[in-house]
């Protein structure tokens, strides 16, 4: 098989594009020496460089920013192709994909501040709550609920208190069991009440209330993530009666796990 | 009288070696501001961007290099076969890039502690399996191999203190702490499935050390952007769709020989479990990656006749009992050599090269 030889680096000429593979294969990768290829790709075979041709590439390197530029794309690939999948991610980073990929259709402003917010994965994480719609919890079916996190982890100011633990059905068996769950979850921030969160099961349907917070900033993104399937819905909270009060509704929901995200007033 | 003797031609010996390193400096300085500029110019741009400032940083690193490499005269390689200056240079430039290393790591630079993972994970990781006891291949070796990879990493960089570059190489010390981590590990006696106990359990939990922090949305889309960059180009420009879906199937398991296990597998059969695979470990979702494997998946009801070009004479002989099948029917040996793993090996590069081609043409 015939190695392809380097012709002389000429200092003045831009590197060429089998100069910079060979110069990547002898100096950065450990590049196997007896590589079978098809007699299609036996050009694609290219020899281990000297020191002293390592060097005049490189005496050009820091001279020339456009080789320079080539090198380190070529470089970048050439390490990354072998380190790939190496680093997996984990379910939460495929999770803050999916929301950065949903905040593409956004406008630039709330992208930015969805961008900003996710910076910070563990407030972000402090900052939701469960909804169960129509579905099955801890062995319990059919129930829509609300749940908060485990508030001694929480670096919040958010607190959540629960009108209504549960509704039990108990007394004549002849009777049909009927369920009307409207769970409601109320947000305070400092004693005051800020939300009121409402998951419907009747219609699909999830209902928040909020009250503007210290009268700064703009109002809050909502982001309502489901686990199972479909896409993260962002919502930005609409005002209504007066200034103090938005409301946001997302109807039509499928039955299954959500996380619901609050954003922090800090980042509004 | 001769002691004094020793010592003056000692003396003379010092000055003539600095003399000969001298020579050197515009070689070390050549070959540092590339691999500055290469690799470290997240960490060092206002520097790799300021001459004078580079220079500095250089002519520093240079004058420990000499001293250090002086201190160290007695580890310098010796080969008849070869160029004893060119060892020299290389050997000059190996201590100039572990005191580059140590810098940056000491200075916890992200960038530092990336490189020296990449250059020196592969050879640690070989030399903990060589001297690892246990019954080498199976998961459990290998997950041990791993956690004692990561431990003796993240040990390294909680002594960096302790280490002197005119001790040893940064290499050495590694391998010195892997040593101490194999010893511990072959000295600790077997725990009886009867005495196991659940909180020793999570005590003793498996070792995770993160070569870099978690990465930043800006950081994620831009692994999720390569990714599909790299699927992309690998599938449209890769080469036979049996070798691109065998080497997107290694790149999802670090155990190459597994997939020699499954040659018994059909083509399609791979795909689906490939596809699987492939799932857990990406940065896609399920539904985007079926859209990007699709021209792979619309390969698989082709004959292999119209797979292969009547120009690839090798490959046509080599599969000319199967040439009227479709590709999806046919087992994976089909398409093995004498040596499945060099096939592997020879398809993995052929593949690097060929997209890394494309990419220096875009």
């Amino acid at each position: 098989m015939v190695r392809k030889k380097l012709r002389g680096v000429n200092m003045n000429k831009h590197l060429t594009g089998e100069e910079i593979e060979q110069y990547i294969d002898s100096e950065y990768l450990q590049v196997p020496t007896e590589i079978e290829l098809s007699e299609d790709d036996e050009n694609l075979h290219l020899s281990a460089l000297k020191t002293e041709e390592i060097l005049k590439i490189e005496e050009h390197l820091v001279k020339c920013d456009t080789c320079l530029e080539k090198v380190t794309k070529a470089l970048d690939f050439s390490i990354s192709f072998y380190q790939w999948l190496e680093e997996s991610p984990s379910a939460e980073q495929k999770m803050l994909l999916r929301i950065l990929k949903a905040s593409q259709t956004e406008e630039s402003d709330v992208k930015k501040r969805i961008l900003n917010w996710m910076k910070d994965w563990q407030a972000f994480v402090d900052n939701t709550v469960d909804v169960f719609l129509d579905t099955t919890y801890q062995g319990l079916s059919n129930i829509t609920k609300l749940i908060t996190k485990d508030t001694k982890t929480k670096e919040t100011k958010w607190t959540f208190k629960y009108p209504i633990e549960s509704f039990a059905m108990r007394g004549n068996p002849n009777l049909n069991f009927e369920k009307t769950v409207e769970n409601k979850l109320y947000g305070q921030i400092g004693g005051k009440d800020i939300l009121e969160i409402k998951a419907q099961s009747k219609d699909k349907k999830i209902t928040i209330n909020c009250k503007k917070i210290d009268n700064t900033g703009s109002s809050p993104i909502f982001l309502l993530l489901p686990l199972n399937w479909g896409d993260p819905i962002i919502k930005l909270s609409r005002q209504i009666k007066n200034e103090d009060d938005y409301e946001i509704s997302i109807e039509g929901l499928h039955p299954g796990h959500y996380i619901l995200a609050i954003e922090p007033d800090h980042n509004q | 009288m001769a002691h004094e003797q020793l010592l003056d031609d000692v003396k003379k010996m010092h000055n003539d070696y600095l003399k000969l390193s001298e020579e050197q400096r515009h070689f070390l300085s050549t070959r540092l501001k590339a691999r500055i500029k290469l690799r470290f110019k997240m960490d060092l741009l206002k520097k790799s961007n300021d001459k004078k400032k580079l220079e500095k940083t250089i002519h520093r690193n240079i004058n420990t290099t000499y001293k250090v490499s002086w201190s160290r005269i007695n580890s310098l390689p010796y080969d008849k076969e070869k160029n004893a200056i060119e060892l020299y240079r290389s050997w000059l430039f190996n201590i100039s890039l572990d005191i580059l290393l140590l810098k940056l790591i000491n200075g916890h630079k992200e960038s530092g502690m990336k490189e020296f993972y990449r250059i020196y994970n592969l050879p640690v990781k070989s030399y903990i399996a060589k001297n690892l006891y246990g019954k080498k291949g199976t998961e459990y070796f290998n997950i041990k191999c791993h956690d004692l990879l990561m431990e003796t990493f993240q040990r390294f960089e909680r002594y960096i203190a302790n280490f002197s570059p005119f001790k040893g190489a940064l290499f050495s010390y590694l391998i010195s702490i892997a040593d101490h981590l194999i010893k511990d590990q072959t000295a600790e006696s077997e725990t009886l499935v009867s005495e196991f106990n659940e909180h020793d359990e999570e005590e003793r939990g498996r070792v995770f050390w993160a070569v870099s922090s978690d990465p930043s949305p800006d950081q994620l889309q831009e692994k999720s952007t390569f990714e599909r960059y790299l699927l992309e180009q690998i599938i449209n420009e890769g080469g036979y769709p049996w070798q691109v879906l065998v080497v997107l199937f290694i790149k999802t398991t670090n155990n190459r020989p597994d997939i020699t296990k499954l040659e018994d597998l059909t083509i399609s059969e791979l795909y689906q479990k490939m596809i699987q695979e492939f799932t857990n470990c990406s940065f896609h979702e399920e539904k985007e990656l079926a859209e990007l494997f699709k021209p792979l998946e619309t390969q698989l009801n082709r004959h292999l006749s119209e797979i292969i070009p009547t120009k690839d004479h090798r490959s046509r002989i080599h599969l000319e009992n199967h040439l009227s099948n479709r590709l999806g029917e046919l087992p994976l040996k089909v398409f093995f050599g004498k040596d499945p793993l060099k096939n592997i090996r020879d398809w993995n590069h052929r593949i690097f090269k060929r997209v890394r081609k494309k990419v220096l043409e875009d």
